[in-house]
């Protein structure tokens, strides 16, 4: 068996894409349609007193008091109002729709429309903050226990910045309103969650609303909830002037309104025996969630479930915190809080071993969780627990040791990370989705029919794949259906690499069931014997697969993909330019059902995370994104990625399809830490991201000598 | 939040075909126009609508400016010569490496192809506040939005502001200084050539420009002398990233050798100042000495005297000077210093 899992087979979406054939959102049209654009708030706190609109009737003119339904944008809470309607909690916050026939004539619109305000003073930091979105606490085993077993406490406090997620097509939507109905066509990740969204919005039935996903180029994340609020603006605008309404964000509207990923403050006390034994872990989180809760309670919980990282402790305690600050609400970008924790502790490992006189590795070595082994929400480890593997093949593979040895003292660099990251929704978060897959008999095959999104990671390719291996179908006989929600069951979000894990596995399952109604038939007689038909599967949890939401803890994943990452680089002694030259990128993922599009998600992930690291810095000045344009919100390009040496172990998990769990987001939780960790081993003591050279130039150059504190 | 800048405002356009001709229609249209040569300023300005011309001259047309030819063992180089014809020109890399080597690391492959020389050394400044149409002193204004304690003022200026602190961007413009080069200017039936260093002006001359082109003004070409042709160079550009960047800090240095000792220099730096800022004190200094590092340490030193750092932007000061030494101490040091 096997014949499309495993190999490289070309992309569904491949031919249409590179010839230009693809229909993106921007390329859709429908009859007398119009142009749409958001006024937004030009303050970050405070209360709109007075709207001055100067504009002529041929425009539409929409506000909260045109929202026929409820005016907030449903997701966790619904704090979020579609359209302000007084209060102002971050610049950029949506307040006035505006559309008109003549795209042109929207350009400087928002000049002719005045608000009075009366300002509040803005809260900028999240440590300072009064209002707490969502808080988390882990505890294992007796902290104090843990402590008195130490011989040293080794502390530290590690910060990462936003970052946006740059998709290179930016967020887009047409809202079609028909007869006490409403249609959306847009590029987005998650088409239930904006059906949700404008069911709430528009007042409408459910049966009454239909999202279709357009050709979507990116996501990332960026795309999994703001879409929410563009497709209800689009509606509102479409329901008040009864004609179609196009909203295509450019650039520097995309970076100024959208979401970014948390900035994190990290805080690690971490008790250790001379011989490198960690005996007890403290860590604190604090995430700044930005103006509205959106998915900050849930990226937040990934983080701190990933804070202790892949390492054994038996005595530990977390505490997170997801913050408001009166800036753009923050979001979800692929990684999802485990970046943003795991960059910290693996910054912190390093900080360690150099107080302890042991070698980085030698450290994650005595540490690493082994099968048997229970992580910090206790959660037992089946045999395909990887990190030693992962580590090993790293090491090997890149010559760590012998560089490491050879570079002491020089400006080049190595440094290592060891990370894991769980596959799909946290906890019970998947018994809750009840995802579920359909899968039809066609007269040549089969029709995959889920509400998973193609979004540029293989999708498409990937699901038809696993259900032509499991029908002994060939690779070609399978179609996909669009991503319409009229048309497809809701097999929940594209997100949380979740995607083949998940809905690969039911779609396995369909795809099982149907091959045993065939019986010795071909598709195409039983096709004409019997019509066509479809076989549904729903989410069950693997058996024994507990979780207690009260207390955090339990099996907060049903997998974890582990990847270590070993990067070299070089820094100018005088113009502190960092050069990264060299990346291993070891990856355990359980199957790799397309080798290249996996190795895409890795080498990509890995890119994305050096921008990370070293580049991309998003500027708040008065909470307000300064630097919102390509210029100077820099991402590497080709020329600015090392060559990616990309190793994928599969040690298949029991119930993901073909043995395959996520890899979409796993790549991007490791490459910052290595780099800051490569940056130490010359001599750089760095424990902020982005590192760009002037933060190198202004550290002072050496590495300090670490507070330790005896407690024999 | 101004939604599609992707659309072209209206505008009159146009498309002369000799310099007679663009002269004339600048001429015409005085203040109203804006000459443009390969867009690659000019077209963020427009489609932004930070700048509203009401008349676009596009030199693509004239042919007569493109083109390098020799002048007497030096070189006249079109204004309309693109940055990749510059950079790949065999009499640029035989005579004048420097600038070949400061025209090839500007931006990325796309906008040396379209960006013509001239372009390059008349863009204007990159400052954001200033590109995002804020009402500063550049743009006629009263105020500086990068000069203030919580200003994002890390591309800015370090020698020679008043009131404006914003930095000349160009790679090729410290080049054609340490070579000593001529812009040749016209304007209606008159021509004046002026020597590369006093074609940039500074605040305190004229706050709303970064040369001296005033309108109706067409820059026709480049002539670089002879003086400098196989002589000894330096150049290097620091940047975030390994293209499409703006130098954070670049160095052109031309150094003529007899034996061992500096005869004669010339080193700017751009990115500093308003203008390219030349190191006269360095050149001065350096006459008559080896390129060790007695020589290099001192001039880093003179280079950065009068420096003023900005909130965000102090690191200049060290990055001048460790440039300075490596341009003296030359490329098979550079790693040292
Ligand atoms: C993304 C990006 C990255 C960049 N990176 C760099 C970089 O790294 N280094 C660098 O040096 N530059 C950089 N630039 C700037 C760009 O290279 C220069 O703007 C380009 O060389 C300009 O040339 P152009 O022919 O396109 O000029 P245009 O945009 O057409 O003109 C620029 C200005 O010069 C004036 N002008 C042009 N020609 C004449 C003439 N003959 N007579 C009178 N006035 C004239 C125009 O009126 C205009 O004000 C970058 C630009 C972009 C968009
Ligand atoms: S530095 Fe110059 S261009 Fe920038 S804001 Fe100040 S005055 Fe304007």
């Amino acid at each position: 068996m096997g014949r499309a899992v495993g190999t490289s087979v070309r992309r569904m979406d491949g031919d249409d894409k590179v010839t230009g054939a693809a229909k993106y959102v921007d390329d859709l049209s429908f009859p007398d349609m119009l142009f749409g654009a958001t006024i937004r708030s030009t303050i970050s706190c405070g209360e709109i007193v007075n709207t001055h609109i100067g504009l002529p009737p041929e425009f539409v003119v929409a506000d909260h008091r045109d929202i026929p339904g409820a005016n907030h944008v449903a997701l966790i809470d619904p704090d979020q109002p579609c359209l302000a309607e007084g209060p102002i909690r971050h610049y950029a916050e949506p307040v006035l729709l505006v559309a008109h026939a003549d795209r042109r004539a929207l350009f400087g619109v928002e000049a002719r429309i005045r608000f009075d305000y009366r300002e509040r003073t803005p809260n900028y930091d999240p440590e300072r903050s009064d209002t707490c979105f969502k808080q988390i606490a882990i505890d294992k085993g007796d902290l104090a226990r843990g402590f008195g077993d130490a011989d040293t406490v080794i502390e530290g406090e590690y910060r990462t910045g936003h970052q946006e997620q740059l998709y290179i097509e930016p967020n887009g939507v047409i809202a079609v309103p028909g007869d006490g109905q409403i249609t959306v066509y847009g590029s987005l990740q998650c088409p239930y969650y904006v059906h949700k969204a404008l069911v709430v919005v528009t007042g409408l039935a459910p049966a009454r609303v239909r999202v279709v996903q357009a050709e979507t180029g990116g996501g990332f994340g960026g795309k999994e909830e703001y879409p929410s609020m563009l497709a209800c603006h689009a509606a509102i605008l479409a329901i008040k002037s009864g004609r179609p309404v196009k909203m295509i964000y450019d650039r520097v509207e995309d970076l100024l309104a959208t979401t970014k990923r948390h900035p994190s403050v990290v805080r690690h006390r971490t008790g250790v025996t001379r011989d490198g034994r960690m005996t007890a872990m403290d860590i604190d989180v604090v995430m700044d969630g930005g103006g509205y809760a959106t998915l900050s309670a849930v990226v937040l919980s990934r983080g701190v479930i990933h804070a202790a990282g892949p390492y054994r402790c038996d005595h530990l305690r977390i505490r997170g915190r997801a913050m408001m600050t009166n800036t753009p609400p923050n979001g979800a970008f692929r990684g999802f809080g485990a970046p943003q924790t795991q960059f910290a502790i693996e910054a912190h490992i390093d900080r360690m071993a150099g107080a302890l006189g042991l070698d980085p590795l030698r450290l994650r070595e005595i540490n690493a969780l082994r099968p048997g082994d229970t992580t910090a929400t206790g959660q037992t480890l089946g045999k395909d627990a990887s990190a030693l593997p992962v580590l090993r093949e790293a090491v090997k593979r890149s010559g760590y040791k012998q560089k490491r040895r050879a570079w002491q003292g020089t400006n080049r660099g190595i440094g290592l990370s060891l990370f894991f990251h769980g596959s799909g929704f946290t906890g019970a978060g998947e018994v809750k989705l009840a995802s579920k897959a359909s899968l039809e008999l066609t007269a040549t095959g089969a029709r995959i029919l889920v509400a998973s999104t193609e979004i540029g990671q293989g999708t498409r390719t990937m699901l038809a794949q696993i259900v032509a291996d499991a029908m002994a179908l060939p690779y070609s006989s399978i179609e996909v259906h669009a991503a319409d929600t009229d048309a497809v069951p809701d097999s929940g979000p594209t997100v949380a690499s979740r995607t083949c894990m998940i809905v690969g596995k039911l779609l396995e399952r369909c795809a099982r069931d149907l091959r045993r109604k065939l019986g010795k038939l071909t598709p195409a007689e039983y096709f004409t014997r019997h019509g066509a038909v479809v076989v549904t599967a729903q989410y069950e949890p693997p058996p024994g697969q507990v979780w207690d939401d009260q207390r955090y803890a339990g099996d907060a994943y049903g997998s974890y993909a582990w990847g270590c990452n070993v990067v070299e680089l070089e820094v100018d002694p005088v113009t502190f330019e960092i050069t990264p030259t060299h990346v291993t990128a070891v990856a355990e993922i359980g199957r790799a059902i397309h080798p290249v599009m996996a190795e895409g998600q890795i080498q990509g992930g890995t890119a994305q995370g050096i921008g990370y690291a070293l580049l991309e810095e998003v500027v708040m000045r008065d909470g307000r994104m300064a630097n919102a344009q390509l210029t100077n919100y820099i991402i590497p390009t080709p020329m600015d990625a090392p060559l990616i040496d990309v190793a994928m172990i599969e040690r298949p998990y029991a119930h993901g399809p073909f043995g395959a769990k996520g890899v979409g987001e796993m790549p991007i939780d490791g490459p910052a830490p290595a780099v800051v960790n490569a940056l130490r081993h010359c001599g750089f003591d760095v424990r902020a991201i982005p590192a760009t050279p002037e933060r190198l130039m202004a550290g002072k150059l050496k590495v300090e000598e670490l507070a330790v504190e005896s407690f024999s | 939040m101004p939604p599609i800048r992707d659309v072209m405002p209206a505008f009159e356009l146009f498309q002369p075909a000799s310099v007679g001709d663009a002269l004339g229609v600048l001429d015409r249209h005085g203040a109203d126009a804006w000459v443009m040569a390969g867009g690659m300023d000019t077209f963020d300005w427009l489609k932004d609508r930070i700048k509203r011309p009401k008349v676009v001259v596009d030199l693509g047309m004239v042919e007569e400016l493109r083109g390098i030819k020799d002048a007497a063992g030096g070189l006249e180089i079109g204004a309309m010569t693109t940055l990749t014809t510059v950079a790949h020109n065999p009499l640029v890399k035989e005579r004048f490496p420097l600038l070949a080597e400061a025209a090839l690391i500007v931006a990325s492959p796309q906008i040396r192809n379209q960006g013509t020389v001239g372009g390059n050394v008349s863009q204007d400044a990159r400052c954001w506040y200033y590109r995002a149409g804020w009402p500063c002193y550049r743009a006629g204004g009263n105020i500086c939005y990068a000069d203030t304690p919580t200003a994002i003022n890390r591309e800015h200026a370090i020698f020679n502001a008043d009131r404006c602190v914003a930095v000349n961007p160009s790679d090729t413009a410290p080049a054609l200084i340490a070579l000593d080069a001529e812009f040749v200017i016209k304007r209606g039936s008159a021509e004046r050539v002026v020597p590369a260093r006093e074609f940039f002006v500074g605040p305190g001359i004229d706050i709303t420009r970064l040369t001296v082109l005033q309108p109706g003004d067409l820059l026709t070409a480049i002539r670089i002398p002879a003086t400098w042709a196989g002589k000894a160079h330096y150049f290097e550009k620091v940047r975030d990233r390994q293209v499409w960047d703006f130098a954070l800090v670049n160095i052109a240095a031309s150094l003529n050798m007899s034996g061992t000792t500096i005869s004669d220099a010339r080193m700017v730096v751009n990115g500093v100042a308003a203008e390219p800022y030349r190191l006269d004190a360095v050149e001065a200094a350096i006459k008559g000495k080896p390129r060790d590092k007695a020589t290099a340490d001192l001039a880093a030193d003179l280079a950065v005297q009068g420096a003023v750092p900005l909130q965000h932007n102090a690191y200049k000061i060290p990055l001048v000077k460790a440039l300075v030494k490596r341009a003296i101490r030359g490329e098979a040091e550079w790693a040292t210093s």
